[in-house]
């Protein structure tokens, strides 16, 4: 494989509150590579989110800090540049998508004018063409008549229409990598499948990286190539999302499996969904060993005092495990 | 039928728009437009649907924190729709109600002992019998029974839903309507909600009208299923039925929007175009028609009515 688009190494991101430090990642290691699809899926507090706004560096500080690792895009360290230099980086090479499309337009400007600001700022081109531009983009996520809805606002619009529109904006600047965070969670089935299809569509034809962070993995087998799981702020598996869904290796991912219910699964009330007991642990100096001892049917007393590895179980398959050796065990 | 538990018919909504202290309103918005079911005891009914399609709006009207424009909500044969509040709150022994968000559903000032206590004094149970019951509930929905003293904010999201549980089943009702109760929690405490609200099913017969906008709960936790689309049902059938074979366009089209569970499923889908349309405006005849990819220009002409087709399956189309 070529280099990848986007490289994060032993990424750690703290928070300092006054109870204490919360490690919200934890030594995060992956990348993607031009064109690829990269699933990141948890939990809330698993430190999805995190991971994603540290890669644009809008970690809230003071209480937030990257305190260990490397961001590269395309080999250049993003942790490096100073805050003018990100802009440039921000909605031109990395774009965002983020859950709420309502809270992320801004309510008193028109659409277009969101739109053509993204453009201008990036693009250094005239006011006429941008707004041509904007009408192309408009027209590229398929929404109709987009020269009338230039002049609209957003409380006009649907919230479909309003992902639409963010989709738009990230993708206005061909940008490089595209990070959507739970795109689809706050919109309808129907509506979900319509954006989805779309984001897809579009990461074929412009060749885009996208990280797609979801707690949804149901969203994660229809759009992505490849799947990191994560558990309370470390990444507990990683592989290719057909190898994953056929061969889940860490026990935490297997728990997630097995408790969603699934459509024609043809289970019905009365049989009861495999559940995964207890809850997610503070990330407030959590213990130490594996985070997910505490709710593991095969923990063993080396999981609550040292760190299990990430290794190499199967061709691009790595798993945070002390027990992955038996992997048939584990599944019952 | 009278030995249904629960019996809704022409059930209406309507909210009127545009009016002010002294103006007129001039326009109404059919939130709920003419729903008609039964519960029978020990049963859950799932009702899905897409947001603003009414669901919410009927199982409030249920337990009546809404007020019915029209129609009736029968339970145990006696219409609640127009009791008077002496007279209702005594009914409200029978149905209770778990709401989506566990986080402004509870009290944040109270203690959640007495939270789950609050209905059992409300019917005048003395207060060792109440420090019993508490204790029995919060055993049975799997809480610590000394958890009691703590207040709301020091549980989790799923906790604070069993505490939720836990004040529903106090008066050992007959039915609970669950407004999406498990859409708010992570997958892996959904799962542990699930199984409580079925085991108490089992062990109590209580019966559920299970609101939910996630199928593959919808099709796990329920017998029956209705499926709505502004403000009325298009489709109802018995749980196999409609998940094995959707009669009505906009139930396939649902289902078949719905992620696939493995990546190889990935499935060459009807994608619905555009957006429901809005309540204050419906389109003319079936109000599913300005999405229908079978539609025809009849469609228009009058709203479907819901037809037995047998199997006790009931479809509101013209074309099926």
């Amino acid at each position: 494989m070529e280099t990848p688009i986007l490289q994060i190494d032993d990424l750690s991101t703290h928070f300092f509150t006054r109870d204490g430090v919360v490690r919200a990642v934890d030594n995060l290691t992956c990348h993607v590579g031009a064109g690829e699809a990269l699933g990141i899926v948890g939990e809330s507090g698993c430190g999805k989110s995190v991971t994603s706004l540290s890669v644009m560096r809008l970690v809230q500080s003071p209480s937030g800090r990257i305190v260990n690792g490397a961001i590269r895009l395309q080999g250049r360290d993003l942790l490096a540049l100073s805050e003018k230099e990100m802009r440039e980086i921000r909605g031109n090479e990395i774009s965002m998508i983020f859950q709420e499309p309502m809270t992320s337009l801004n309510p008193v400007l028109s659409i277009g004018c969101q739109l053509i600001e993204t453009i201008r700022r990036h693009r250094g081109v005239s006011g006429k063409e941008a707004w041509q531009r904007a009408v192309d983009m408009l027209r590229l996520v398929q929404i109709p008549e987009p020269d009338q809805r230039m002049r609209e606002y957003p409380h006009q619009l649907s919230g479909g229409m309003r992902q639409r529109i963010m989709i738009a904006m990230a993708f206005a600047c061909d940008p490089k990598v595209l990070i959507a965070d739970e795109p689809t969670t706050a919109l309808d089935v129907t509506i979900q499948a319509q954006i989805l299809a779309l984001m897809s569509d579009l990461q074929k034809r412009l060749g885009t990286a996208v990280v797609l962070i979801t707690h949804d993995l149901g969203v994660v087998a229809e759009t992505c190539q490849r799947v990191i799981v994560m558990y309370a702020g470390r990444k507990v598996e990683e592989a290719d999302v057909g190898d994953l869904f056929d061969r889940p290796r860490h026990p935490y991912t297997k728990g997630l499996m097995a408790s969603m219910p699934h459509l024609h699964r043809g289970l019905g009330n009365g049989q009861r969904l495999k559940e995964i007991p207890g809850m997610v642990p503070s990330l407030l100096d959590p213990p130490p060993g594996c985070r997910f001892a505490g709710r593991c049917a095969h923990a063993t007393a080396l999981c609550t005092t040292e760190e299990p590895p990430l290794t190499e179980t199967g061709p691009r398959h790595w798993v945070a495990c002390w027990h992955t050796g038996a992997p048939a065990e584990v599944a019952q | 039928m009278s030995t249904a538990l629960l019996e809704v018919s022409g059930l209406k909504k309507h909210y009127a728009l545009d009016g002010g202290l002294f103006r007129k309103p001039t326009r109404t918005l059919a939130a709920v437009d003419g729903v008609s079911f039964t519960i029978s005891s020990g049963e859950t009914l799932g009702l899905v649907g897409e947001s603003g399609c009414g669901k919410s709006t009927t199982a409030k009207m249920i337990v009546r924190l809404t007020e019915t424009t029209e129609g009736s909500i029968r339970i145990c044969g006696e219409d609640i729709s127009t009791l008077g509040a002496g007279a209702m709150r005594h009914k409200r022994r029978d149905v209770q109600i778990i709401f989506q968000d566990p986080y402004s559903s509870l009290n944040p000032r109270m203690r959640a002992g007495d939270i789950v206590a609050e209905p059992l004094r409300n019917f005048g149970i003395g207060r060792e019998e109440v420090r019993t019951r508490v204790a029995s509930l919060f055993d049975r929905v799997g809480l610590r029974s000394d958890y009691v003293a703590r207040f709301p904010h020091e549980f989790s999201g799923g906790q604070r839903q069993r505490l939720g549980i836990a004040r529903a089943l106090a008066l050992e009702p007959k039915l609970i309507v669950c407004d999406e109760p498990v859409s708010a929690l992570d997958v892996s405490v959904q799962a542990q909600v699930i199984n409580l609200l079925t085991d108490l099913q089992r062990e109590l017969g209580i019966a559920y009208l299970f609101v939910a906008h996630d199928l593959a709960v919808v099709e796990h936790i329920s017998h029956r299923v209705a499926v709505m689309y502004l403000g009325r049902i298009v489709e109802m059938a018995d749980r196999q039925t409609l998940f094995s074979d959707p009669r009505h366009p906009y139930t396939q089209a649902l289902l078949a929007a719905a992620p696939s569970s493995h990546p190889r499923q990935k499935k060459e889908r009807l994608l619905l175009c555009g957006d429901a349309p809005s309540p204050t405006s419906p389109p003319s005849g079936c109000p599913f028609r300005t999405r229908c990819p079978i539609a025809e220009p009849g469609c228009a002409e009058a709203v479907p009515a819901l037809r037995d087709l047998g199997e006790g399956r009931q479809v509101a189309c013209h074309l099926r």
